[in-house]
């Protein structure tokens, strides 16, 4: 009888030793990486303020020559048109009689949230889909371009002004941020470059022909409206597209749009981005 | 299909800027269409007629090296609050557009 309970009490010590325990890091650690990545960038940049980084690399001082051009394109915004007709889409009846304003959407400023039931990470464009599911329509398949990025952007661009303000008082956010992170700061690809050895060591430099954007300010803007991708006739784009396709300029194996490692980096930035206002949609080259 | 913006804006020279978007194909005639294999037939602005209070003050004569969606600008001089600034184009084939909008 004394062996078995010592033989219990010996696995059971065992087990808790060896375990991982389910930890996260602090609250505070992610607020100081905040301070840090802001701080680095209002300092890099000391004409700028937090609020003018919504216009990413059009803000940029070395982005100076081009910033003309781009005002005078945005005297009349190529994405008007498109920007009435995802107000249509948004609005138009489901069979079932309902439209997207019956679904339980939060507001566009605290995306992505942390799902503790499923330990997952929802965004807008995953609740969007579960709302058409739910009111027995198909979800949306094409998540990076077109009717979903339009529907983003409309349902976006209503917060604009607000700011970015993503929770992570639960670990498991933080989980998922420690994850998102760890892959913006790791380096990938042929070229062997990571998020941040672009967009926060070489902010403001030129790569090739054009001007590295800040780190600060991403997605803040998204959906895009881009000329570069309007010229094949798919001009929206989501931020999961944004981010395919840099994985692929450093030569390395993009991932699926709403992965894992996407949405994880989705909420790293979004955190990162916390106290910028919204500014949706948003021109870019 | 094809709508004509136009935006009036104070210039810090005294006068006003006038900017007009066509929202218009500007084809060439050259561009071969890719599900057919045929040209596309030429369709572009020739002309752009500005006038200022009935009085016209500019034109532009466009041809099919223009891309897609020309945005003209003139500086009007002259020009005070309550003044009506209007746009006429007409293309190649025939068919018009234009607007009007008062100085702010």
């Amino acid at each position: 009888m004394k062996e078995k309970i010592l033989t219990v009490l010996i696995t059971a010590g065992i087990l808790v030793l060896t375990m991982p325990p389910a930890r996260a890091i602090s609250e505070a650690e992610v607020k100081k990486d905040i301070e840090e990545f802001q701080g680095f960038f209002l300092k890099r940049f000391p004409g700028l303020s937090l609020e003018d980084y919504v216009d990413g690399v059009n803000a940029l001082p070395q982005y100076a020559e081009r910033r003309a051009n781009w005002e005078l394109l945005m005297e009349f915004p190529p994405y008007e048109t498109e920007m009435d007709k995802a107000a249509e889409e948004w609005v138009k009846p489901f069979a079932n009689g309902k439209s997207f304003d019956d679904c339980a959407l939060a507001p566009a400023t605290v995306y992505p949230i942390y799902d503790a039931a499923s330990d997952g990470l929802r965004t807008l464009i995953g609740d969007i889909n579960a709302c058409l599911a739910a009111n027995g329509k198909k979800p949306i398949r094409n998540v990076k371009r077109g009717k979903m990025a339009r529907l983003v952007a409309h349902y976006r661009s209503r917060f604009n002004g607000q700011r970015m303000a993503v929770d992570y008082s639960d670990p498991g956010a933080r989980r998922w941020y420690e994850k998102g992170r760890q892959h913006y700061w790791a380096k990938r690809g042929q070229l062997n470059f990571s998020c941040a050895g672009c967009h926060v060591q070489n902010a403001g430099n030129k790569l090739r022909g054009d001007v590295l954007s800040a780190g600060l300010g991403h997605g803040v803007g998204f959906p895009v409206y881009r000329t570069q991708w309007a010229i094949s006739g798919k001009p929206w784009g989501t931020i999961h597209r944004r981010y395919s396709g840099c994985f692929q300029q450093v030569r390395a194996k993009p991932f699926k749009a709403q992965s894992d490692v996407y949405k994880a980096l989705e909420l790293y930035e979004a955190i990162m981005n916390t106290g910028v206002p919204l500014k949706v949609p948003s021109q870019r080259q | 299909m094809a709508s004509t913006k136009m935006k009036i804006k104070k210039d810090k020279s005294g006068g006003h800027l006038v900017m007009v978007l066509v929202k218009h194909p500007m084809e060439t005639g050259n561009r071969k269409d890719k599900k057919s294999g045929k040209k596309v037939p030429a369709h572009f602005v020739q002309t752009i007629v500005f006038s200022h209070n009935g009085e016209v003050v500019a034109q532009a004569h466009l041809g099919p090296a223009v891309s897609k969606n020309p945005l003209t600008q003139i500086l009007l001089t002259g020009s005070k609050s309550g003044d009506t600034v209007a746009v006429h184009w007409t293309d190649n084939k025939g068919q018009s557009g234009g607007t009007e909008t008062a100085v702010k």
